[in-house]
Order: C-alpha cells, then sequence, then structure tokens
C-alpha cells in the first residue's frame, strides 16, 4: 500500500484510532499518524496535489458517501473531518509554495434566529473535505453578517441553513441582501423544513438534504 | 401526582408540543423558549391548561433548553430562575387536578464538542463528562427544588450524552427519572435496525439508560413516525421499565403558497398511531413537535381514557 493510499484508509478509520491505542488521546494519535505519513509521502517526492486529492479528499468522500448510505453517522465524520484538518494544516505550507487553490470558497452560516448548528457544521466539514475552503459564520447569522463578508473576500458559494420553521424566512431575508449587493455568489440552502419548492420560490440556486448531497451540489454549481 | 400511582390507573397519556404553539402565537425569536417563562408566563399557563382541558394526564414544564450552556449567549437569564418558574406554572395550571408533572430537560446542544474532548486525553475527557454532569445535575436539581413528579430527559440522539444527563438526575433527585432519544429512519436494508443519528444501537441505549439510573425509557421526535409502534415492540422485548413515547406529527415543512407551517400528521392519524404505541406496551405516551390540543383529544378518544 502506498503512503497516500494509507493516508486515505487512516480517515476512512479515524474513529478507530482510539480502539488502537488504548488509553492515549486520539487526537494526539491522529496527528502523529496523519504527519507520518504525509511526511513520508511528499519525502518519497509525490506532490502535494496528490496527497490531498488522492488521500485526503478520497478518503473523506469515501465517509460522505457511506454516511448517505446510513454506513456511518455523526461520530465518524466528525472524526474523519478533524482528522483531515490535521492533514491540510500539516500540509499547508506546501500548498501555498505548490500554489494549490482550493476548488472554491464558500461561505457558510445558520440564520438569523436560529440556533442549531450541527448540520451546518457536518455541511462545512464536507466542504472542507472535499477541498473547498470554508468560511463559517456560526449560528444566528443575520444578512449583516453575510454581506459583510462577501464584500471582503472573495467567495463563489453561499450555504445557508436553518432547522426551525419559524427562522425559515430568515433565509429569504439574508438571500435577498446578498442579492441586492450585486455581487455574484451561488445560493443554497438546507435544513430540516427547508425543501426544493422554498428554494425555487425564493430564489436559490440549489437545495440539498443532507450534508453529502451539499458537497455534490456545490460541486455542481460552480462547474 | 406521582407517577408510579399514575401508571398503577393504566395508561398516561402526556401533553403534546410546547413550542409549536408558541410559535403559532408568535415566538420571540432569537432565544430559548425557556426564556417565554419570564417573558410570557400567561401563555405558557394557558397552554398547558389546554392540554390539560383536552385530556392530558401529565403535562411537561416549559423547560426544554433551560440549561446553563443553551443559555450561555443569553446571560441576563438565569437558569435556576427559568426552571423554578417553569415549574410553577405547570404546578399553577395543573392545580387541583391529578395531572402529573414531568421536570423537561432537552439536551445541552454541545454535543460536538463532547465529542471530541472525548477523544482528547483522559484528564481533559473525564474533565468534559464532569462539566456536562454538573449542567443536568444543576437543571435537575432546580427542577426538583421546585416540585417536579418525575424528571423526563428527552430528545437526545447521542447516548453518551443521554448517559450522563440521566446518572445526574437520578444522583441529585428523589423522583423517577426517565429518558427518551431521537431515532432516524432505518435504512432501507436494515429496516428493523432503529439507530440514533450518532449510530448508537437499541441494545446499547436499553443498556446504557438502565444502568445510569433511568425509571423509563423511549422515544421521542425523530423520523420514525410510522414506526413507532415497532420501536415500542423491539424496546418492550429488552425491558420491563416503563416505556414512554412521544410522537411528532410528521417532519414540518413550509407551505410556500401561504408561508404556513404544516405538519403531516392531522389529529385522527396521530390517535391512530399512540393507540398503536400503547398496544405495543407505552404506557406514557404524548405528542412533540407539531403536535396540538387536537392531537391529544384525539389520542384520548382512541385510548379511551
Amino acid at each position: 500500500m502506498t503512503k497516500v493510499e494509507k493516508l486515505k484508509q487512516t480517515i476512512i478509520n479515524a474513529d478507530k484510532i482510539c480502539e488502537e491505542i488504548e488509553g492515549e488521546g486520539a487526537k494526539g494519535a491522529t496527528q502523529r499518524k496523519v504527519e507520518g505519513l504525509i511526511t513520508a509521502a511528499l519525502k518519497e517526492g509525490t506532490p502535494a496535489e496528490i496527497v490531498i486529492n488522492d488521500g485526503l479528499i478520497a478518503g473523506m468522500d469515501v465517509v460522505g458517501d457511506r454516511f448517505k448510505k446510513n454506513e456511518v453517522y455523526i461520530p465518524e465524520v466528525l472524526l474523519a473531518a478533524r482528522a483531515m484538518k490535521i492533514g491540510m494544516d500539516i500540509l499547508k505550507p506546501e500548498i501555498i509554495k505548490a500554489g494549490i487553490k482550493p476548488i472554491g470558497k464558500c461561505l457558510v452560516g445558520t440564520v438569523q434566529g436560529d440556533l442549531h448548528d450541527i448540520g451546518k457544521n457536518l455541511v462545512a466539514m464536507m466542504l472542507k473535505g472535499a477541498g473547498f475552503e470554508v468560511i463559517d459564520l456560526g449560528v444566528d447569522a443575520g444578512p449583516d453578517k453575510f454581506v459583510e463578508q462577501l464584500k471582503s473576500q472573495e467567495v463563489q458559494l453561499v450555504g445557508m441553513s436553518t432547522l426551525l420553521t419559524t427562522t425559515m424566512p430568515a433565509i429569504e431575508k439574508a438571500l435577498k441582501a446578498i442579492k441586492e449587493t450585486g455581487i455574484l455568489v451561488k445560493i443554497m440552502i438546507g435544513g430540516a423544513p427547508v425543501t426544493q419548492d422554498y428554494a425555487d420560490k425564493i430564489g436559490a440556486d440549489g437545495y440539498a438534504a443532507d450534508a453529502a448531497s451539499a458537497v455534490d451540489l456545490a460541486k455542481s454549481l460552480l462547474s | 401526582m406521582e407517577l408510579k400511582k399514575a401508571l398503577s390507573r393504566g395508561i398516561v397519556l402526556c401533553d403534546g408540543a410546547m413550542g409549536t404553539q408558541l410559535i403559532n402565537t408568535g415566538l420571540p425569536s432569537g432565544i430559548p423558549t425557556a426564556c417565554c417563562n419570564v417573558i410570557c408566563p400567561d401563555r405558557i399557563l394557558s397552554i398547558h391548561k389546554a392540554y390539560i382541558s383536552a385530556g392530558s394526564q401529565a403535562i411537561l414544564t416549559n423547560t426544554f433548553d433551560a440549561n446553563r450552556l443553551k443559555l450561555r449567549e443569553h446571560k441576563e437569564y438565569d437558569v435556576k430562575e427559568l426552571n423554578r418558574i417553569g415549574v410553577k406554572l405547570a404546578r399553577q395550571a395543573s392545580a387541583g387536578t391529578d395531572v402529573v408533572v414531568f421536570g423537561d430537560i432537552g439536551p445541552s446542544g454541545s454535543e460536538e464538542l463532547f465529542l471530541y474532548s472525548l477523544q482528547e486525553d483522559k484528564i481533559i475527557a473525564d474533565k468534559a463528562k464532569q462539566d456536562l454532569y454538573d449542567v443536568y445535575k444543576e437543571q435537575a436539581i432546580a427542577l426538583t427544588e421546585t416540585g417536579v413528579d418525575a424528571i423526563l430527559i428527552e430528545t437526545m440522539s447521542y447516548l453518551q450524552e443521554a448517559i450522563i444527563a440521566t446518572q445526574a438526575a437520578a444522583d441529585n433527585t428523589e423522583v423517577p427519572v426517565i429518558c427518551t432519544m431521537v431515532f432516524g429512519a432505518p435504512s432501507d436494508s436494515r429496516s428493523s435496525d432503529f439507530k440514533t443519528f450518532w449510530g448508537d444501537t437499541l441494545p446499547d441505549i436499553v443498556q446504557g439508560l438502565i444502568k445510569a439510573g433511568a425509571s423509563g425509557i423511549g422515544a421521542n421526535c425523530g423520523d420514525v413516525v410510522e414506526a413507532m409502534p415497532r420501536l415500542a415492540q423491539q424496546m418492550r422485548n429488552m425491558t420491563h421499565l416503563p416505556l414512554v413515547f412521544q410522537v411528532n406529527a410528521g417532519r414540518a415543512v413550509l407551505d410556500v403558497q401561504t408561508n404556513q407551517t404544516v405538519h403531516p400528521l392531522g389529529p385522527a392519524e396521530f390517535g391512530r398511531i399512540i393507540s398503536e404505541v400503547a398496544a405495543e406496551g407505552a404506557s406514557v405516551v404524548g405528542g412533540c413537535c407539531g403536535t396540538t390540543p387536537d392531537h391529544i383529544e384525539a389520542a384520548r378518544r382512541c385510548l379511551n381514557c
């Protein structure tokens, strides 16, 4: 197995690292394992881009696919995403050196009045896992927060979510505010009460039912 | 009334949604619903009363999100005060009746951080567990000090957290502690395989909660409305503890024409599912998101109670 393939397997099985080494913190162990594999792969002359695409992103792809099929659950995705983030942090100098660009820059946030964020966090993590750069506005993000970031950052995609039906109108408000700026971005929305009909009605570019589908949608909106 | 005594009389019908009722009358935006206990106590009181009139033999205090973590951005509200007032309002609404008052406890909302903490070294993991334990302990004590008949920990989707919440309530109060979990729709290929969104399995849940000190277990909310009777049956085969099932009115969608929230399950359908759940052995049944006094009234008729 090549170092890159081993790295991919490490991402896929990030939740098992804890079981492998008892009594030790899994974060430290993940850090060492991922760091060791990346350093070895680079030493062998593998370009950073291959390490990212065929190692980290390929691993997250498998996890995302399994999540969609109910084969793995939230903890596995969170832990794989954390392992992936550790890898990306280690590779940062290489990414800058090689001038590797993310496939897109995305702004995500849970809209005003909604304090639920597990869904949005999963979307953010899976977008990062797919190679996007993600700016996370957190929860209770009003239209101003979205607009302010859009004006200062070069963003291609905005993702907005809500869990509560009561806060759904806040999506429309933020969407209008974004459109009024005249900045060209694609807007996708999601969350438990949101539907394709609603997305169509308010003029969003797309709707995704879950975090894995949000990644597919993001890719298709930018292609 | 004591829960045990109420259960000895037969099936106990709970109330329906609190949040839905508040939303329908214009919930203040961006704050935890428990804050309504001080902002608009009269509305809470009248919702409780509407459920009791519809036939609820047990009601839940409006304290679902009255915990320290959910209120950390709203420091102007005091955790203990919101819980105490929540209990007082439920007691006031049920004065002169046999209605059981459940002290309602919801998830802390910090599952993700908690999971990460557990992945650090043992010292950090132990501290995270202790911190979470203290959050639930604080709420459970505030509820029981003011006088609830039982504690209902609900809408838990992560078993590790549910166990800590149950332990915290059972260790520090004298009342029965019930814990109900949220289940996702089982995948087509494994239709009998109920799991939480965090992947916890039914046997682990039943064993874990019993060991933690639960006097009753069950399910609420989630994507499994039609499968609730089957879920009750499976739980029944695993424990003799009272089963508690709070069924929602289906997943809410926004009607784009009217801009109104629509819950697909009407009162008649809800009543049918509640009686099926009860037939499978659930002894405390009621409504979750989207249910109204009409739903409870329909359930009462179906259960003949």
